[in-house]
C-alpha cells in the first residue's frame, strides 16, 4: 500500500532554503530498519532540504504480513520516483521466498531492485570517524564496484559429476560505464586519484580488457590521476597503509572483497553507507544487515543510514547539506561514549545519538 | 580479519580467495618480509619467501632474512624435524624482542642481514 506524504522541512534551521523539493521513495526494510531510516529521515529533514517522501514497505516482515517481499507496485513507484532510500532487509537463508516479477525469478528483494533497474555501480565510501576506536586511522577511500558481471554471472554448469565450470564475463560496455561512474564521482567529490584494481597478470584477457577500458576513460579526466594495482597486493597495502588509497575502481569480485575490507578498516559495518546507481536510478542504504536481535530497542547505530542519506543528498546535488551532515557526525563522534551507541562502545540510544547529530547541524 | 585477526586459525581457500586472503594475512602481520611459503604437490615440495627479489638492495647485506628462515622452518616440518623448526621459530621470536639493534632496516632497525642471522643462531 502506498502512503504518500508531502513533508516540508521544518523552518527552524537558520539557513536560507531553496524551494526545490525532492521526491524520494522510502522503505524501512526489516529489523532495525524502521528505527534507523526514521533517524536518518529526521537528520535529512533537519538540514533544511525539502523532501517529498513516498513510503512503502518491503522485506521479510512485509512478506509475513502481505505474502510478498516486494511487488509490482514497488517497481512502478521506483520507476516513477527514481531515487530510493531504504533500510536493510532480513534475508533468512532457506526461508526467504523467491520473488517472481516481470517474468523473472529473484532470490531477494534487493536482487529484484538491482537487476530490474540494472544498478550497475555499487559505491561504498569508507571513512574513519574520529573518536571511534579502530586499529586503523585516517581511512578515506571510495570503492566503486561494478555490480553486474565478472565471476558473479551466476552462469555455472556441471561438466561432469566432479567438475563445475563458471563464467567470468568482462564487457567493454560494463567496464566503460563503471569507469565513468568512478571518474564522475571522483570529480564531483574533489577526489584526486582513481586506481583500477585488477589481476591482468593472470586474467590477461578479461582483466586486461577492464584495465584497458579504465585507461581510456581516464583520458577524459586529465585532472584526476589514474593508476592501477594488482588486487591481491592491494589488500596487503591497504592494511599496511590505508591512507595511501583514494578511489578504488574495481570489477565485481575484487570490489566485493575490497569494499568489505575497507569497512573493516574503518572499524565497523555500522559506519558504512552505500549507493547503487543505474542509468537513471539510485538506491541508498547501509552496508550492514537488519540486526533483528536489537530491533525495537532504540539501540541501533544510525550512522550508516545517516551517511547513506548524505550520499542521497550528493546524488540530488545538495552537496553542502551532505557536508553539514558529515561534519555534524564527526563532532558527535568526538563527544565520546555518552553520544555513541553500544556497538561503538557507548551508552547512547539511537534517539540520543540522532538528536545530538541534529543539534550539531 | 581486520577487525579481529585472532579469531582465525586455518583458512582453507580455493585459488582466488586464497590469493586475496594470504596477501591480506601478510599485511596484517606487518610485512611481506615476515612471510614464508610452502608449495606442495603429490611428491614434491618447494619452500620460499612470499616477497620478491628486491634488486635495489641486492648485495648490500641489508635484506631481511626472516621469511627465508621461516621457509626453512617449514622445510624442517615437511621433513619431520618439528623440534628443530620450533627452535628456529623460538630463536627468531627472541631476536625480534631484542630491539632495533638486531632488526634489519625494513623493520625499523639498524642490523645487517649478517648481524641478524648471527643473533638468531646465537639463540638456537
Amino acid at each position: 500500500m502506498i502512503r504518500s506524504a508531502r513533508v516540508l522541512a521544518t523552518r527552524n534551521h537558520p539557513r536560507h532554503l531553496s524551494t526545490k523539493s525532492y521526491r524520494v521513495l522510502q522503505m524501512n526494510g526489516d529489523g532495525v530498519g524502521a528505527e534507523i531510516v526514521g533517524a536518518a529521515e529526521r537528520v535529512l529533514e533537519a538540514t533544511g532540504v525539502n523532501f517529498e517522501w513516498t513510503k512503502m514497505e518491503m522485506g521479510y516482515e512485509n512478506y509475513e504480513k502481505t505474502g510478498e517481499v516486494i511487488g509490482e507496485q514497488h517497481l512502478q513507484a521506483f520507476e516513477d520516483i527514481k531515487v530510493l532510500f531504504k533500510g536493510p532487509l532480513t534475508i533468512p537463508p532457506g526461508k526467504n521466498p523467491y520473488t517472481e516479477l516481470r517474468g523473472r525469478k529473484f532470490t531477494s528483494g534487493n536482487q529484484v531492485i538491482r537487476k530490474v533497474f540494472e544498478l550497475y555501480a555499487n559505491v561504498r565510501p569508507a571513512k574513519s570517524l574520529p573518536g571511534i576506536v579502530s586499529r586503523f586511522q585516517n581511512v578515506d577511500v571510495l570503492v566503486v564496484r561494478e555490480n553486474t558481471e565478472d565471476v558473479y554471472t551466476g552462469e555455472e554448469k556441471w561438466v561432469d559429476k566432479d567438475t563445475v565450470e563458471g563464467t567470468k564475463r568482462i564487457t567493454r560496455k560494463a567496464s566503460t560505464r563503471i569507469a565513468k561512474t568512478a571518474f564522475e564521482l571522483a570529480s564531483k567529490a574533489g577526489r584526486k586519484r582513481v586506481t583500477a584494481v585488477h589481476k591482468a597478470n593472470v586474467c590477461k584477457q578479461a582483466d586486461g580488457l577492464f584495465l584497458e577500458v579504465c585507461g581510456e576513460v581516464s583520458k577524459d579526466y586529465p585532472s584526476i590521476e589514474f593508476d592501477e594495482q594488482l588486487a591481491d597486493s592491494l589488500l596487503t597495502k591497504m592494511v599496511m597503509d590505508p591512507t595511501e588509497w583514494d578511489v578504488l575502481l574495481c570489477p565485481n569480485l575484487y570490489g566485493d572483497m575490497v569494499s568489505d575490507l575497507a569497512a573493516g578498516l574503518v572499524g565497523s559495518l555500522g559506519l558504512c553507507p552505500s549507493g547503487m546507481y543505474g542509468e537513471e536510478y539510485a538506491v541508498f542504504e547501509p552496508c550492514h544487515g537488519s540486526a533483528p536481535d536489537i530491533a525495537g530497542k532504540d539501540m541501533a547505530n544510525p550512522i550508516s543510514q545517516v551517511l547513506s542519506g548524505a550520499m542521497l543528498l550528493r546524488h540530488l546535488g545538495e552537496n553542502e547539506a551532505a557536508v553539514r551532515i558529515e561534519t555534524a557526525l564527526e563532532k558527535v563522534a568526538k563527544k565520546g561514549p555518552a553520544f555513541l551507541t553500544p556497538d561503538l562502545g557507548g551508552s547512547a540510544s539511537t534517539t540520543v545519538m540522532t538528536d545530538a547529530i541534529i543539534a550539531e547541524l | 580479519m581486520v577487525m579481529d585477526p585472532t579469531e582465525w586459525d586455518v583458512l582453507l581457500c580455493p585459488n582466488l580467495y586464497g590469493d586475496m586472503v594470504s596477501d591480506l594475512a601478510a599485511g596484517l602481520v606487518g610485512s611481506l618480509g615476515l612471510c614464508p611459503s610452502g608449495m606442495y604437490g603429490e611428491e614434491y615440495a618447494v619452500f620460499e619467501p612470499c616477497h620478491g627479489s628486491a634488486p635495489d638492495i641486492a648485495g648490500k647485506d641489508m635484506a631481511n632474512p626472516i621469511s627465508q628462515v621461516l621457509s626453512g622452518a617449514m622445510l624442517l616440518r615437511h621433513l619431520g624435524e618439528n623440534e628443530a623448526a620450533v627452535r628456529i621459530e623460538t630463536a627468531l621470536e627472541k631476536v625480534a624482542k631484542k630491539g632495533p639493534a638486531f632488526l634489519t632496516p625494513d623493520l625499523g632497525g639498524s642490523a645487517s642481514t649478517t648481524v641478524m642471522t648471527d643473533a638468531i643462531i646465537a639463540e638456537l
